[in-house]
């Protein structure tokens, strides 16, 4: 019987399978990788004052700021991305959400330029003092494309060092991890929709993230399509209906799933992840030579995903 | 330790005025960067859970250097050397001495009942000390400690948090200027959902890690949860409870540990109020919290945040008419914002919600400004003896099932 363990973070509940031998054990490393999550949640929450990124943007125009590991290389996969999809992965899009008021009332000085705060090449990163520089002031960082993703590779890096290896992990059941599969079985199976004839990920030692645009609608001013922003237009993207990645770890996945949706090309993504987009309700489309991780065949079962929630 | 009495008046109180001022000067606990006016190199002894959170704060300060580290568990070491770039790991404390004999202070975050050694070996070595909380798992010990600390002539603070508490120190002002009048009675909380264990390979490891659920060596849920807590309401007040009843048992995890997960005390004050502490590893509900209840008023604080919520009778104040408030069901908190008025000058009242910094931060910075800049330390070994004394007759009462009486003697340092 696998051991469930959850915890609320990131605005979601996140979500750990795991299987084992003692229980007692599989819990004890299960909450180690869950206060992982937590102390993700607390460093990169741009809603909270005393986190990272409240720290980086309120040191935004000065010297560089001394980074923890886990969030230097989080930054240095942002700005990766961000250069592959052509911005439409930005990590920068703070002040956008305060101007769409999808944020607190802070006010952006209407002399600042939103091109120049959201340009990526502000956000500067030295290797060599593991510090990280936002170059103007008003800058401010926005992770909610990658954090998810991130903080699960995390508490999957502890699972396997305490010597955990088969398990599921999820964040807000959009953003899937898995290790090694169940006993007997080649992949863990994860449905993405409520449809009866949705389309399934295989994965194993992999991840899944789903973006979809229309998911948080209510919030938006009128005349946008989605909650996932299009950096090029300051605005809701009216690109793609949803997005599927599956890459060899969570934060690759979530965040190309939302430059997918964002607007970025299903060429942009670096070849070995697997893609698929759905341009209208009853459309998926797998994106050729890619791996073939989904099957979009109508399903024969309506097995719901073992996580028990629609992706 | 300096007791400011003055009442909180329309500098301290939160206002949210037109704004528009033209200082761009930010409180001192908003501002991004803290200036020291010193560079101090340190050293971390333990690098386990509090030893990590210890290590993330330390980056924020840029005139504190970790030179070096020690713990005795290999894979915590190797751990630490991934977050603690440039510094060295060594496996005992006299090991990193000796090789780093020019340390200006030691961080102690060490297991409970492993304090004293690093804390007595670090003041011999002529180190101002930062030891985490509680101070020891036995009165001996805070003993032992407080003397080593009193003859060394060198800074020494006790990691009880509430003490160095943005939120918490205006709170206080409020309490003791008259706020909420008499105080009637006081109830605190830590509640959370965690088993407490550590995973841990073979059963060597498994016993040094799972020190919190060794009844040997164990201040359980009283010391490692409630001695903070205690130790603010002490604080406060400047009351000692003069005799504790426990209760609780393993209601949560039954796993075969002997270490009660839930916890409920009563103590006793000498004018007849009490303080009901409850603490469980069983649910999250509200969290961890403390309250006081007046006949003008009740404070609420939660580490970060802090509210008072004000009795129907109680006189209004000028500057309530701009407080920030927030709804409880059926009452209205005025949110506790240090430095409101600066803040509100600047239109930028609503940054003072919710500390800038973990309550460690804040440990941390005033332990680092005792050193540089000679200020008052906000927590002493002997305060932090007392608090750890009343959090062990709590642990006594639930081990043994008898109320215990806390006598002045209980809670002097010699």
């Amino acid at each position: 019987m696998p051991l469930r363990l959850a915890c609320q973070a990131m605005g979601t509940r996140f979500e750990l399978v795991l299987a084992g031998q003692r229980e007692d054990q599989l819990r004890a490393v299960g909450e180690l990788a869950l206060e992982e999550i937590q102390i993700a949640h607390g460093r990169w929450n741009a809603f909270a004052n005393d986190s990272v990124l409240s720290h980086l943007a309120r040191c935004a125009g000065g010297p560089p700021v001394t980074l923890d590991p886990e969030t230097f290389d989080l930054l240095q996969t942002c700005v990766r991305v961000a250069k592959q999809s052509r911005g439409f992965f930005n990590p920068l899009l703070g002040p956008l959400l305060h101007k769409l008021g999808l944020r607190d009332e802070t006010k952006l000085d209407p002399a600042e330029d939103l091109g120049t705060l959201l340009d990526v090449k502000g956000l500067v990163l030295d290797p060599k003092g593991h510090s990280a520089q936002l170059t103007r002031p008003g800058m401010q960082l926005d992770l909610g494309a990658i954090a998810k993703g991130a903080a699960l590779d995390l508490a999957a890096r502890v699972l396997v060092e305490e010597g955990v290896t088969c398990a599921l992990l999820h964040g807000g059941t959009s953003t899937a991890l898995a290790l090694d599969p169940p006993p007997g079985k080649d992949a863990w199976q994860v449905v993405i929709g409520p449809e009866k004839h949705a389309p399934r990920a295989h994965l194993a030692h992999s991840a899944l993230s789903v973006s979809a645009a229309n998911s948080r609608r209510g919030s938006l001013p009128r005349g946008d399509h989605s909650h996932i922003l299009d950096p090029h237009r300051s605005r809701g993207t009216r690109h793609l209906k949803a997005a599927a990645v599956v890459a060899p770890n969570a934060a690759t996945a979530d965040a190309w799933s939302t430059a997918l949706v964002a607007g970025c090309l299903p060429s942009d993504p670096p070849q070995g992840l697997g893609l698929l987009t759905q341009t209208t309700s009853d459309s998926w489309l797998l994106a050729p030579g890619r791996p073939s991780c989904f099957h979009i065949e109508p399903c024969t079962t309506t097995t719901p995903p073992l996580t028990a929630a629609p992706f | 330790m300096h007791d400011n009495h003055s009442s909180p008046d329309r500098r301290t109180v939160l206002m949210a005025g037109a704004g528009g001022a033209a200082t761009q000067i930010l409180p001192d606990f908003l501002a991004a960067r803290p200036h020291l006016g010193a560079d101090l190199r340190v050293g971390l002894v333990g690098v386990g859970r509090q030893g990590r959170a210890i290590l993330a704060e330390l980056g924020k300060f840029d005139e504190v250097t970790l030179v070096a580290y020690c713990d005795t568990d290999e894979r915590r070491l190797g751990s630490a050397a991934r977050r603690a770039k440039g510094a060295k790991g060594y496996a005992t404390q006299d090991a990193m001495l000796a090789a780093h004999p020019d340390l200006d202070a030691l961080l102690i975050a060490t297991p409970t009942h492993l304090h004293r050694a690093p804390c007595e070996g670090g003041l011999a070595a002529a180190k101002h000390i930062y030891c985490e909380s509680p101070l020891a798992h036995s009165i001996e010990d805070c003993r032992a400690i407080t003397a080593a600390a009193a003859s060394a002539g060198k800074v020494f603070q006790t990691g009880y948090q509430g003490r160095a508490n943005p939120v918490y120190k205006l709170a206080r002002s409020f309490v003791r200027s008259g706020a909420i009048r008499d105080v009637l009675s006081m109830s605190a909380q830590s509640n959370q959902k965690n088993s407490w264990r550590t995973p841990a390979s073979d059963p060597v490891r498994d016993k040094a890690l799972n020190w919190r659920l060794d009844p040997e060596v164990t201040l359980g849920l009283a010391g490692e949860l409630g001695a903070q807590q205690f130790d603010v309401l002490h604080w406060f007040t400047s009351k000692y409870p003069v005799r504790v009843e426990a209760s609780g048992g393993i209601l949560a995890w039954r796993d075969g540990r002997e270490v009660a997960d839930t916890v409920q005390a009563r103590l006793t004050y000498k004018d007849g109020s009490q303080l009901s502490w409850n603490a469980t590893l069983g649910n999250t509900y509200n969290g961890t919290q403390e309250l006081l209840m007046g006949t003008m008023g009740t404070v609420r604080l939660a580490w970060s945040h802090g509210w008072l919520f004000k009795e129907s009778d109680a006189p209004t104040q000028g500057w309530e008419v701009y407080a920030n408030r927030q709804q409880f069901h059926n009452d209205e908190g005025i949110t506790l914002i240090a430095d409101a008025t600066k803040l509100a000058s600047q239109g930028k009242l609503k940054k003072g919600i919710g500390l800038p910094h973990p309550g460690l931060y804040y440990g941390l910075e005033t332990f680092f400004q005792s050193i540089t800049q000679d200020k008052d330390v906000v927590c002493s070994a002997e305060e932090g003896l007392r608090a750890t004394a009343i959090a062990i007759k709590v642990q006594t009462a639930l081990t043994t099932g008898q109320a215990q009486d806390i006598s002045e003697a209980d809670l002097a340092s010699k």
